[in-house]
């Protein structure tokens, strides 16, 4: 504060306007360069998928392509199990997008308002579970599965899909909830309202947005993952969109141009996210951040 | 067991025993004459192959299979998770030579399930690398021999005049001959298990090999040291080889040819049904094949993708009575037909290059040359985590991060240390 | 957005009419709270008693005592992966909160063009890391790649990035930072337009430039943000599997072996299950150190300033 206030005593208005207008043209430069560098990656997975394959491996580099076909698509679906895989990660996303939230409103809300021993030590526990690598669960996972006998199931993803982002839901709906007026529960409780009712009829439907959020946020963490599907399942009773691009290696070749169609086919419900429900998804990847 | 006898026993902490119990047998809802089985699958055919596998097997048995397809990466990692868990998923595994140690206690052995007579149509350096050298017992049954040639553009070589590489010498004459332009004249692979293995080779041929008579690594020998520098030197100095080999494994090495960019490189016989069709190959009618190279000796590998019975499986008997079909002779020839698998049957083998013409004769008898003087890394405890060191190490020395003789003395020490706390040595 | 923490102390220290009594509480926490117990840390309190045994298929798991971890820690392997890990989180963390602070502020300004960028932004971060690991593997190749082929168009020398030990760490990074600034803008950007307005006002009034009042209004109140978003990134890049995974498999020569692709490879090509599970948690304890430090440096100073 003491610099700004030394400063304050010579300020220099004419050197400040000229700084204005060529930040501003340093700003649209700097704007251009990041939009270019954050889409181009993405293009060129675009231009792989729309090539021939004998265009993918062509020295020196066509950059464009030299005709745009559609036949790796058309392979994706035909010479590869693509519809299933589309099926069962639909289905997997979202019953853990269901399941996540009937468990953890109820969570979050208890968390947030009632006087529970051991608060605590479950925050505690939400952060470490966070922060496990998926890795160290693999094996014993695999196991506690195969207990169940559902290896190999879309059961066994969607449990272990909403164990996983639980913590996540919690956190960003304790947030919303803290948000809620105790006065509004109160008045609907002394109207008679049961806890059960207050946390459905009232508090669920002022929290709509959160809800929104942390669904938009589950089902895309849950349509992109690879380890636990890669772990828990082997045919495609129950593999997922992630599991079939990793098929697209095979022994004798890598099949670029059918894999950047699927991985293209991936990214479609992110851009379907991201242009109609932006504003969820900003509120569910920054609330609890914000809010520390 | 039950499941709740071994959660017990976890609670009280012996959990040596609990390692896996906790994936109790009762899984195990299939009839009694079906059986469950997780197959190794690549490329269109393999699905059809195995659907045609399983209904001749039901037809004549009436047993049913259940099974399950993954490639070969996928389908290693998943056997090694489902044995972790020691599942009784599937009775049947599709498995490798590649791996095998690490499931010599797992795997249930085949020993009593085939007669001397019938042990011995395979070929000796199939079985003898399927089992576990400590009991003998034979952990799996060989499905399909995979031993590799050279395969090159013959239509470049015929242009420049130049003849396939015989020797160490004449594959960096050829290769720098044909280097240019945005093409190479050979690919290797440089990566993980595809690394050990070309390294493997280089070993064999160079005059070294993995361990002395006591079972110490001696793979730091001087012709270690010389065969690494070679390997080396094919990327680093003569440039022969497209620089982003050393991330490259076998799909990539295979790409390189099919797809016109390099020249030669050494595959796998699945690569000869891979480049003749025009929906995976660019050079259809542009190449042929040639002997491995050779330097003091003419080794490479053998080994073979093989048929193995989960030891905890329930229904042993109809299980194996599928894998023997999967290594009968109809099988064998079937595979042969569809993607030119080499048989793993010495008899049905003999037969399929009696029947063959042209290049395809030549190409087979050059096979056959390999596996007869084929050999493997050696089947010690712990030798899969050894392997696990010799990725890096040998990665190391191809990226000129180490000198190949310091980076294989590191890995000397270390794998001796590796397999002493295996047990290799008690 | 709304002011940061204005909640917390709402209502709860007040004594309330409603029967908002423990019992309730657990009785809504606890099918949550079971889920999670049963498929996380059932999972994760078994592989940690097992990173203590000679874990593997042999039958026998033999107990080890803390071996499994001096094995690691003392091994050269395991240093090597540490020090990549250790590389890998610093550059990739200090680029993306820095490139994503301003990147913030310039989106934070009123450009045309600024509501599209916004929205593209969104898309790295959501897309699956399989998807991005698969496609810096195709960028980077350097015989059919797209970032050569440029380089070579204009004449630039040629960089061997997955191919040298360096560059393919410098090339994870690169896909890492790819996906994970915009996040970083994100969270900024969130931050920056609830800050309160008076203070910047002020400051406008007195004359401050706009960097001295980025330096010394703006950042100070950006720290709780600031902290979030390096927490976050420091938990996750400890847990960065699927890029690397399928850019490099921690090649070439374990240049790009992170701690869980290292554990990983010991689980299912090494088949040493007890090694890998240590290897995980020390990876985990590594991060919850990190995090300690993280908030306990701070707090300990403003404790001492205190006194």
């Amino acid at each position: 504060m003491t610099d700004a206030a030394t400063v304050a005593t010579r300020p220099r208005p004419k050197r400040r306007r000229r700084r204005f207008t060529a930040g501003t043209a340093g700003q649209y430069l700097a704007l251009a360069l990041t939009v270019a560098l954050t889409v181009f990656p993405l293009v060129w997975l675009f231009l792989t998928s729309i090539r021939s394959s004998a265009d993918i491996f062509s020295v020196p580099v066509h950059i464009i392509p030299e005709t745009a076909t559609l036949t790796q698509y058309v392979s994706v679906f035909t010479e590869y199990d693509t519809m299933d895989y589309v099926w069962n990660t639909v289905i997997v996303s979202v019953a853990t997008v269901i399941l996540v939230h009937l468990l953890a409103i109820p969570c979050a809300y208890a968390l947030s308002r009632f006087r529970m021993p051991g608060a605590m030590l479950i925050f505690g526990l939400l952060l470490i579970m966070r922060m496990i690598p998926v890795i160290a669960l693999a094996i014993p996972l695999f196991a506690v599965f195969a207990a169940f006998g559902l290896l190999d199931t879309i059961w066994a993803l969607i449990l272990s899909h909403t164990a996983a982002k639980l913590p996540v839901a919690i956190w960003l709906l304790l947030g919303f909830i803290q948000d809620v007026p105790k006065e509004i529960e109160e008045a609907a409780q002394s109207d008679g309202a049961g806890t059960v009712r207050t946390l459905v009829q009232i508090v669920a439907p002022l929290i709509a947005p959160g809800i929104g959020a942390s669904a938009v946020i589950t089902f895309l963490f849950t349509w992109n993952d690879l380890l636990l599907a890669l772990t828990l399942t082997s045919s495609k009773a129950a593999q997922t969109l992630p599991v079939g691009l990793t098929n697209f290696v095979s022994q004798f070749g890598i099949d670029w141009g059918a894999m950047s169609a699927a991985g293209v086919l991936m990214v479609i419900p992110t851009l379907v996210f991201v242009w109609f429900a932006q504003g969820l998804l900003v509120k569910g990847l920054t609330t609890g951040a914000v809010r520390g | 067991m039950s499941a709740s006898l071994s959660r017990r026993k976890f609670l009280a902490a012996s959990a040596a025993v609990t390692a896996g119990s906790l994936a109790a047998p009762w899984v195990a809802r299939a009839q009694a004459n079906e059986i469950t089985a997780l197959l190794i699958t690549g490329g269109p055919l393999y699905p059809k192959y195995w659907e045609k596998i399983v209904q001749d097997f039901t037809a004549k048995t009436g047993i049913k299979v259940r099974y399950d397809l993954l490639e070969f990466t996928p389908l290693t990692s998943k056997v090694v998770t489902l044995s972790a868990a020691r599942s009784s998923q599937y009775d049947v595994y599709s498995t490798h030579t590649a791996q095998i140690d690490s499931y010599f206690n797992h795997f249930a052995p085949l020993n009593s399930y085939f007669s001397e007579s019938e042990l011995a149509e395979f070929y000796p350096v199939a079985v003898k690398y399927l089992s576990d050298p400590k009991t003998g017992n034979l952990a799996a049954i060989p499905r399909n021999m995979d031993a590799r040639v050279q395969y090159y553009r013959s239509d470049v070589y015929q242009e420049k005049g130049l003849k396939p590489a015989e020797t160490w010498e004449d594959l960096v004459d050829v290769g720098l001959k044909l280097t240019g332009n945005g093409h190479y004249g050979l690919v290797v692979p440089g990566q993980g298990d595809p690394a050990q293995r070309t390294f493997s080779d280089l070993l064999w041929q160079a005059g070294g090999d993995w361990v002395d008579q006591a079972n110490k690594p001696a793979f730091n020998s001087e012709a270690g040291i010389k065969a690494l520098t070679f390997y080396r030197d094919l990327i680093q100095k003569h440039k022969i080889v497209p620089p982003d080999a050393v991330g490259y494994q076998w799909n990539e090495n295979s790409t390189e040819l099919s797809s016109g960019t390099v020249y030669a490189n050494f595959d796998w016989p699945g690569a000869f049904a891979t480049l003749s069709n025009p929906e995976t190959s660019r050079i259809v009618g542009k190449w042929s094949t040639a002997p491995y190279i050779r330097d003091k000796a003419a080794i490479s590998c053998a080994i073979s993708h093989a048929m193995a019975l989960n030891g905890q499986s329930g229904r042993k008997e109809p299980a194996v009575e599928f894998i023997k079909y999967t290594v009968g002779p109809e099988a064998q020839r079937l595979q042969f037909e569809q993607f030119t698998n080499f048989p793993s049957s010495q008899v049905i083998a003999k037969e399929v290059i009696a029947a063959a013409k042209g290049p395809q004769a030549t190409w087979l008898q050059q096979l056959e040359t390999t596996i007869a003087n084929g050999k493997e890394w050696p089947k010690l405890a712990g030798f899969s985590k050894v392997c696990t060191l010799m990725f890096s190490a040998i990665e190391q020395a191809l990226t000129d991060q180490v000198s190949p003789s310091d980076s294989l003395n590191q890995a000397a020490t270390e794998a001796e240390e590796i397999m002493r706390r295996a047990g290799a040595y008690d | 957005m709304p002011p940061v923490a204005q909640h917390q102390v709402s209502g709860r220290r007040r004594r309330s009419p409603l029967p908002y009594t423990w019992q309730r509480g657990y009785l809504l926490a606890s099918p949550a709270l079971l889920v999670m117990v049963a498929i996380l840390i059932y999972p994760l309190g078994y592989s940690f008693i097992m990173s203590f045994f000679r874990w593997d298929l042999s039958g026998s798991a033999p107990f080890a005592g803390v071996g499994n971890y001096t094995d690691e820690l003392f091994g050269r392997q395991f240093n090597q992966a540490l020090r990549n890990q250790t590389i890998f989180s610093v550059v990739s963390i200090t680029i993306e909160v820095v490139a994503g602070m301003a990147i913030a502020v310039l989106v934070n300004g009123k450009l045309r063009g600024m509501r599209l960028a916004r929205t593209l932004l969104l898309v790295p971060p959501m897309i699956a890391p399989a998807v991005v690991g698969l496609n810096f593997r195709w960028l980077f190749n350097t015989q059919y790649g797209l970032v050569d082929a440029l380089l070579r168009m204009f004449n630039l020398p040629e960089i061997p990035w997955l191919n040298h030990p360096t560059w393919a760490l410098v090339s994870v990074i690169i896909a890492d930072v790819w996906q994970n600034t915009p996040l970083m803008v994100l969270l900024f950007l969130a931050g920056l337009q609830s800050l309160p307005q008076e203070p910047l006002e002020a400051a406008t009034v007195d004359g401050a430039t706009p960097w001295q009042r980025f330096w010394h209004i703006v950042l100070p109140l950006m720290r709780p943000v600031i902290m979030i978003a390096l927490m976050l990134r420091i938990i996750d890049t400890f847990r960065t599997f699927d890029v690397v995974w399928l850019m490099t498999q921690g090649g070439p020569g374990g240049a790009t072996n992170l701690l869980t692709v290292y554990s990983y490879l010991l689980a299912f090509q090494a088949v040493d299950f007890g090694h890998a599970a240590a290897v995980s948690y020390i990876a985990l304890g590594m991060s919850l150190f990190v995090l300690g430090l993280l908030y306990g440096i701070p707090w300990l100073i403003a404790k001492r300033r205190a006194i």
